[in-house]
């Protein structure tokens, strides 16, 4: 699917905005700040978080905003990967956004494969095929929080594209969980991407 | 005292436009004009087969016996009525096969069938009685089935509903939604009786029970019914009956017989002939073959319902019976025709290009494989019709799989169009070899590689593995593909580049089957993305995601 109009902000451009000015302020006790908000926030009604309010609100465009009163879609999207962010970012030195040109387009499921070796890949698997078949958003965002705490354990060298996780559950608010679904799990299990094509054969 | 007589009698049904209309018309007219009718256009694919037929052993009986110009070859004698009489010497073969093609080539350029045929049928005319006492056109009179000579009193009797294959209705079974209904199932016109007689020789079954004599053996069912039909077709009935006339047969051994069709033999000699030990040689005697002695009283009021006797006759050789040029074949490695090609139906429910390499390849291709003669023919007369876009249709007749009774029950009918110089381009690097590689890929990436995701699938889902979902799945993905290929095949010119045409397929066939492949993504619950635990622990369990991936790692390494 073609993101809609190209010079017009979308949910990819702006959590990359976002995030980039998080990454400046990093060092700084204010940024700092940010994120403790940020993870304070989850689970809590934004009524009662206004400490986040200007950091995912400033950089938003006019029509992300919710003139009701209720999250609109794309500021759900945002303020989820915000927070999940800033959880995987929490003590860490290096920056866990990915931001590099030529990959900018990965989604989370391959990010989640580096998790898959060894003994525990069974377990890990059944940790991702519960969060892909969630029924709601609400129970995705749980499981996907979850398995980020794992990836932040476990490999600290992983780094997710935030902003394409961002594209992506806002297009998963959007009904088009299934399409979602798929490209994370056809990637999660993919074999040849990320690896040498050579190593395909011995497995 | 003969009634309806074929030759001047209109009975046979052609297509004289494209918009579909058709006539019923006679011999004389069908030869005089067939380079107007556009096609046979009898009542079934399987008629028109056989009526061809008919049609190709009076040309066959004319043109081996005289030239395009109705001058006799001087390499045997011709009596009166038209019959060689005496056998070719060896040493002139050559010279006569040399002949042959001429007269063919003269046809073919001539467009049209000169006299001879005419003065032929003419001369044999009181044989082509639909209703005789002595001579009936593809039937036995009263006395070759007196009841000292078969098996029971009385002969089986067919009605009418059983010899119209539009109905095919028995006196056990009703069948609910036939073309006709009450008591007109069993009426037939004239021209109908004479059409489904004809058909029905070729294609009868074994439902009947009374035999000649006691002893038993082995009953034909007609040969037609036994066969793949191959034929071919022009852009109209003369370029058609041409194409198909394979004169110089391709099996040199079958060039010296004489040609014996039907009508210049009584009925008590043919029934004779069919239980001697001497093999079939001749095509005019293989295409007017008959499954069985059928008598047709002669007090029939065929405004009543109709019905005629039937004895069954002996069948065929099959063994390597390569005198029929129309036909696919298998090899035997095992049963009790090891070793030796027996003739192979097409499949119902699959389309031609999967035999496009039983059809089209040379017989050296591949170790035992027999190619139809018909396509060796079109070989041989490559030169004369170059560059010609030419039909390949096929027919069979669908039995019900009982062997005791074998009943046609539907026909199996495709057509594919091509190039003609791409089915004589045999050479190693040539047109053949590599549309028949395109064909072998397809049928493998479909057959195996799709199969083998559909498959996991099917266990991820713990489906019975008879489960039809794998066949369906696969049937359907080879629907899918079926009309592109067939656009791809006819869109094929000699002078394209066969690295990009081929490529050209291999790309779209990647994308339906990728596109099929993701349909049943796009269609999986979510017990399918958390899948099965496999007992092996090597393999991590298994589900939608992991099998589809296994899927296109093979699909992109084909």
């Amino acid at each position: 699917m073609k993101e809609h109009v190209l010079d017009k902000d979308n949910v990819f451009t702006v959590t990359g905005r976002i995030l980039g000015r998080l990454e400046e302020i990093r060092d700084y006790s204010s940024g700092k700040a940010a994120l403790a908000n940020l993870r304070n926030s989850i689970g809590r009604p934004l009524s009662e978080t206004i400490d986040v309010w200007p950091i995912v609100f400033e950089q938003m465009p006019e029509h992300f905003l919710s003139k009701n009163g209720k999250l609109t879609s794309e500021e759900k999207a945002i303020l989820t990967t915000l927070q999940i962010y800033a959880l995987h970012q929490q003590g860490q030195s290096v920056n866990v956004n990915k931001r590099s040109e030529k990959e900018k387009w990965n989604n989370i499921g391959i990010s989640l494969k580096a998790l898959r070796n060894g003994e525990d890949t069974i377990a890990i698997d059944s940790r991702f095929n519960t969060m892909i078949t969630s029924t709601t958003f609400e129970e995705l965002i749980h499981h996907l929080r979850q398995l980020v705490r794992i990836l932040k354990a476990k490999k600290q060298n992983e780094k997710i594209v935030y902003a394409r996780l961002a594209n992506d559950l806002y297009w998963y608010l959007r009904n088009q969980e299934e399409n979602v679904r798929l490209s994370w799990a056809k990637a999660y299990y993919s074999k040849l991407e990320n690896t040498e094509k050579g190593d395909v054969s011995n497995d | 005292m003969g009634k309806f007589n074929l030759i001047e009698e209109p009975w046979i049904s052609v297509l004289t436009d494209e918009k579909g209309t058709t006539k019923e018309v006679s011999l004389i007219d069908l030869f005089q004009n067939a380079g107007r009718y556009k096609d046979l256009a009898g009542d079934s694919p399987t008629q028109n087969f056989a009526i061809l037929r008919l049609l190709l052993a009076i040309l066959h009986t004319v043109f081996s016996r005289f030239d395009a110009d109705g001058q006799p070859y001087h390499y045997f004698e011709i009596d009166d009525r038209l019959r060689q009489i005496s056998t070719i010497d060896e040493e002139d073969v050559e010279d006569y096969s040399e002949d042959l093609y001429r007269t063919w080539n003269e046809m073919w350029q001539n467009k049209e069938f000169k006299d001879i045929i005419y003065q032929y049928l003419n001369t044999w005319h009181d044989r082509f009685y639909l209703f005789d006492d002595k001579f009936p056109f593809y039937q036995v009179t009263e006395a070759v089935i007196a009841p000292d000579k078969i098996s029971k009193k009385k002969a089986s009797s067919v009605s009418g509903k059983t010899i119209n294959r539009l109905v095919s209705e028995s006196g056990n079974k009703i069948a609910l939604f036939s073309p006709k209904h009450g008591s007109n199932k069993e009426i037939l016109t004239a021209p109908e009786i004479a059409r489904w007689l004809v058909t029905f020789q070729g294609y009868s079954g074994l439902s009947d029970k009374v035999i000649f004599g006691k002893e038993k053996y082995r009953a034909s069912k007609g040969w037609l019914f036994d066969i793949g039909g191959v034929f071919l077709k022009g852009n109209n009935l003369f370029e058609t009956l041409l194409l198909n006339l394979v004169l110089v047969h391709p099996k040199s051994e079958h060039i010296e017989y004489k040609q014996k069709p039907c009508w210049e033999y009584s009925s008590q000699e043919i029934v004779d002939r069919s239980f001697s030990i001497n093999k079939v040689n001749n095509i005019a005697e293989l295409y007017t073959n008959w499954s069985r002695a059928i008598y047709i009283d002669l007090e029939t009021d065929i405004s009543k319902a109709f019905s005629f006797n039937i004895v069954k006759l002996p069948d065929i050789e099959h063994q390597d019976q390569f005198l029929e040029p129309m036909t696919i074949w298998r090899y035997n490695k095992s049963g009790e025709n090891k070793g030796k090609h027996t003739p192979r139906k097409h499949q119902a429910g699959q389309s031609m290009w999967r035999s496009f390499g039983l059809i089209t390849l040379p017989n050296s291709y591949e170790e035992d494989q027999e190619r139809p003669s018909i396509m060796n023919w079109i070989d041989n007369i490559s030169e004369s019709i170059n560059n010609f876009d030419i039909t390949i249709e096929s027919v069979s007749m669908k039995d019900d799989g009982n062997a005791t009774s074998w009943v046609p029950v539907d026909e199996i009918y495709d057509s594919l169009k091509i190039n003609d110089l791409l089915i004589t381009d045999s050479a190693d690097d040539g047109w053949l070899i590599r549309i028949n590689e395109a064909v072998d890929r397809t049928k493998e990436v479909v057959g195996e590689t799709y199969r083998r995701f559909l498959v996991d699938v099917r266990n991820i889902r713990k489906l019975d593995s008879n489960h039809q979902f794998v066949n369906r799945g696969v049937e359907d993905l080879y629907y899918a593909i079926d009309q592109p290929f067939r656009e791809w095949l006819s869109s094929i010119k000699p002078a394209d580049s066969k690295r990009e045409k081929i490529s050209q397929w291999y790309n779209s066939l990647d994308q339906i089957v990728d596109d099929h492949a993701e349909k049943v993504l796009e269609n999986a619950t979510y017990r399918d993305y958390i899948g099965i635990k496999s007992e092996d622990q090597k393999n991590n369990g298994a589900n939608i995601i992991t099998a589809y991936n296994k899927f296109k790692y093979f699909l992109n390494k084909q």
